[in-house]
């Protein structure tokens, strides 16, 4: 805790004006000021550590009034605390936007997520907001180099393309300061991404006086770690300068400019420092979802899960005015209804193999050693090592599926029964089954491996419904209620994928439960 | 031994067995009757076509033994051309009466039934054309026996009320008649319908809602999820955005730009045809139609 001078009271932090006041005498004191003379020659300084008895995520405080949740796991208890002292970084960026100004930006973009959970929109719960400092390596790049770039450009002369090649030549330079990346185990790459840039034209030397009110999370990645990244990101904004430069903004390079700056770009230092970030939790059951606002510009990222009872809810009022629009505008037949609705369902089932593909891939992040053995910290978990051939099980299933179908398709196609509405129907139900067996085929094989399924896969029912459909398309019976029934049958099959969609992009929206000893950087999403 | 890595695996590879099974049964019977179809047809045209196709004449002739005419004051027509034999002689004059009132108010009323195999639509468009003219208010109904297939065609004004919307929601309403073989009674709906519907009055439409709410529904669902997808989407930083945020210096550059070469190729623009827009046919028509 940092002492008024005047009374005794606490001092912190004040966002609106930018200085130490006194929550008991409102007394104002300069942040460098307050700190005293020989602890700012110190290459350490001393904080409260508080660690959560759930997952172990730590964060740190120069104050020492009790922390009764955990940020990072959403759990509701006091958080044990111990003194320590902490490596002083560099610099700091200190909080521009109040925590009233980060809860409007926040309520203004959840009045966008009409189907989130209702518990995300509680005042109460959106209190929760906990102005974090993240520890970012600020990375200096610096480039001086000779370079040579053909480069082209085309143009149009009566009946002739016009191409003329050029070559850059000369020197170029730059030197990039600034270039920052998240130094926390804890706080996952991809948010750090969404909530970016942060100006590091405001930054400031560090004090632990920004701290007073505030959190913050201990640096624990090496600098080493993201040298790469920081001279793609130089060779990125140099290709953007110089392409748009004028010796160069009328051609188009004949090589990847940004490939080629990045090789010549060097990592000259990087600085330890701080940058703010309001940050809330969500947690239920396992799953935990993250709300995160840019301490400095207000920029927002949301995990937004989806509430599947109003997602229904919403599709039925929406549905309201598309009626009103086609009754004033459409007619449609039993059998146009069913080839319409049977392309939706094949679409809503390709969405879904899409979405097993997006976690698939979420999940891969936890990389499968060449041995077979998954690897989730320091721990081996021996994976299975039969080989999975379902997947010729079933295209072996659709070629045997597809034999009395074409047998039947194709004399329907020459007798002279068959209007143009029967061969759509006939051609718009095979197609959507075919295309329903294959994606289900490819995203049965995914969920198989995953870690978290939702119950059977939905492409089993639309299969179902979209053979039935075909059938009733073969047969042409006259009463409507035929087509009627199937289009029935691939409602619900289509209302079971979609709520499926949903539980699985739920998934990919929200995050394990963090365990802090196993934490390794990168995405843990999925 | 192939190794099934899930419950839903095995429940997806039962159903398919279970459905193709199903399917070639299905498949079977439905390759079937068609040709009992053909055949069935085949005799009927034999014993009643006399009057159309086996006369040389066009299948949308109006000249057939089988006709029955009025005339109202107005000088809108009644015509009815049993070619099939669906009506008796007690019926055809009770369905003049039927008919009567909108040849009076409307346009010229006709019923046809025919065997013949035009595809339904150009039929009832050619009939009416050959026979009015597309610009003279007219209706037809036409009960195809060999195509199995009802259809309610308009022209001139009447096809402005009587809408091809219309004409599908009323041959909706009526074709479980004809499937019973109750031809007069669906006929005399027909024209009870489209008269209510001249008169200003209303027609049930249960097929159009019951279609609309449903493709509704599921469009919505879909139009839901879209939008999900849409507002999660995280925006990332522009290359412009990241370039601002940065300290950043170019403090010697020296670039020039030195001329290499330059190639020519020939390549005048394509001369693009325009394709002159056909001529439409002067009048208007609406239609729809039902199988039975």
């Amino acid at each position: 805790m940092i002492q008024c001078p005047n009374c005794g009271g606490n001092l912190v932090f004040d966002i609106s004006s930018q200085q130490m006041m006194c929550d008991h005498c409102q007394t104002q004191f300069d942040p460098y000021t307050i700190e005293k003379a020989e602890d700012a020659e110190k290459d350490e300084f001393e904080t409260n550590i508080f660690t959560c008895p759930q997952c172990g995520g730590e964060i740190y405080s120069t104050d020492n009034s009790a922390a009764n949740f955990c940020s990072y796991c959403g759990a509701s208890t006091i958080l044990t605390q111990r003194l320590s002292k902490e490596k002083r970084p560099g610099y700091i960026i200190p909080f521009k936007i109040t925590k009233e100004a980060c809860k409007n930006a926040y309520q203004k973009r959840m009045k966008k997520a009409i189907f989130a959970p209702g518990e995300l929109k509680d005042p109460k719960y959106i209190d929760s907001f906990r102005g974090i400092y993240m520890p970012f390596w600020s990375y200096s790049v610096d480039m001086d180099s000779d370079i040579s770039i053909p480069a082209h450009n085309t143009s149009r002369e009566g009946d002739y393309d016009v191409t003329t090649n050029y070559l850059i030549t000369g020197h170029a330079s730059s030197k990039y300061k600034g270039i920052s990346h998240d130094a926390s185990s804890t706080f996952d790459d991809n948010i750090s991404e969404s909530i970016s840039p942060y100006d590091v034209k405001n930054m400031q030397v560090f004090s632990p006086s920004f701290l007073s009110g505030f959190y913050a999370d201990t640096s624990d990645v090496d600098p080493h770690t993201y040298i790469d990244n920081a001279k793609e990101v130089a060779g990125i904004e140099d290709s953007y300068y110089y392409s748009s430069s004028v010796t160069m903004n009328d051609l188009v390079p004949d090589i990847p400019l940004a490939n080629y700056f990045k090789q010549r770009n060097q990592v000259v230092g990087a600085d330890s420092t701080m940058f703010p970030v309001w940050f809330m939790s969500y947690r239920k059951k396992d799953r935990v979802a993250y709300a995160t606002i840019n301490g400095q510009t207000g920029k927002i990222a949301c995990d937004t899960p989806v509430e599947p009872k109003k997602y229904i809810l919403g599709s039925l009022l929406i549905a309201l005015p598309i009626f009103l629009l086609l009754n004033a505008f459409a007619t449609l037949i039993p059998k146009t209804l069913l080839s319409l609705v049977a392309i939706i369902a094949m679409a809503i089932n390709i969405l879904f193999s899409y979405q097993i593909s997006l976690i698939a891939k979420k999940e891969s992040t936890n990389a499968i050693s060449p041995n077979n053995d998954v690897k989730i910290g320091d721990e081996k978990v021996a994976v299975d090592a039969s080989k999975d051939y379902t997947w010729i099980l079933y295209l072996v299933m659709i070629l045997f599926y597809s034999i009395p179908m074409v047998c039947a398709f194709i004399p329907s196609l020459t007798t002279n029964l068959a209007s143009n509405a029967k061969i759509i129907g006939l051609g718009s139900t095979l197609i959507a089954l075919v295309a329903t067996l294959i994606g289900s085929t490819i995203s049965s094989k995914k969920i198989s491996k995953l870690k978290f399924k939702k119950g059977l896969n939905p492409g089993i029912f639309s299969i179902i419904a979209l053979g039935v459909a075909f059938l009733v398309m073969l047969i042409q019976p006259a009463f409507d209620l035929f087509y009627y029934f199937s289009v029935l049958l691939i409602l619900v099959a289509s209302l079971y994928s979609l709520i499926k969609l949903i539980e699985y992009y739920n998934i990919l929206a929200t995050r394990p439960l963090p365990q802090m000893s196993m934490y390794k950087g990168g995405d843990d999403r999925a | 031994m192939l190794k099934l890595s899930n419950k839903s695996n095995k429940i997806l590879i039962l159903v398919s067995a279970f459905l193709m099974t199903v399917c070639l049964i299905l498949t079977s019977l439905a390759l079937a009757s068609p040709l009992k179809a053909s055949a069935a047809n085949t005799s009927s045209q034999t014993s009643s076509s006399s009057q159309t196709n086996s006369n040389g004449k066009s299948a949308y002739s109006t000249q057939p033994s089988d006709y029955v005419f009025y005339t109202s004051a107005s000088g809108y027509k009644v015509i009815i051309q049993d070619e099939v034999g669906l009506l008796s002689e007690s019926e055809k004059l009770a369905l003049i009466d039927v008919m009567k009132p909108i040849a009076d108010q409307y346009g010229n009323a006709c019923f046809v039934s025919t065997n013949s195999n035009t595809s339904i639509s150009t039929y009832t468009k050619e009939y009416l054309k050959n026979t009015f003219g597309l610009n003279e208010s007219s209706t037809l109904f036409v009960i195809n026996m060999y195509q199995r297939e009802l259809y309610l065609g308009n022209s001139g004004d009447l096809s402005k009320v009587v809408t091809s919307s219309y004409s599908l929601a009323i041959t909706d309403n009526v074709y479980r008649k004809a499937t019973k073989t109750q031809y007069y009674d669906c006929i005399v709906d027909v024209f009870n319908q489209e008269y209510n519907l001249l008169d200003k009055g209303k027609i049930s439409q249960p097929m159009k809602y019951i279609s609309n709410l449903i493709f509704s529904i599921i469009l919505a669902m879909l139009l839901c999820y879209f939008y999900v997808m849409k507002t999660s989407k995280a925006s990332l930083p522009t290359k412009n955005e990241v370039l601002a945020s940065l300290i950043y210096s170019h403090p010697n550059d020296q670039l020039v730009r030195t001329f290499i070469s330059q190639k020519r190729v020939y390549n005048p623009p394509k001369s693009s045809s325009s394709s002159g827009s056909s001529g439409g046919g002067g009048g208007s028509f609406s239609g729809g139609g039902h199988s039975f």
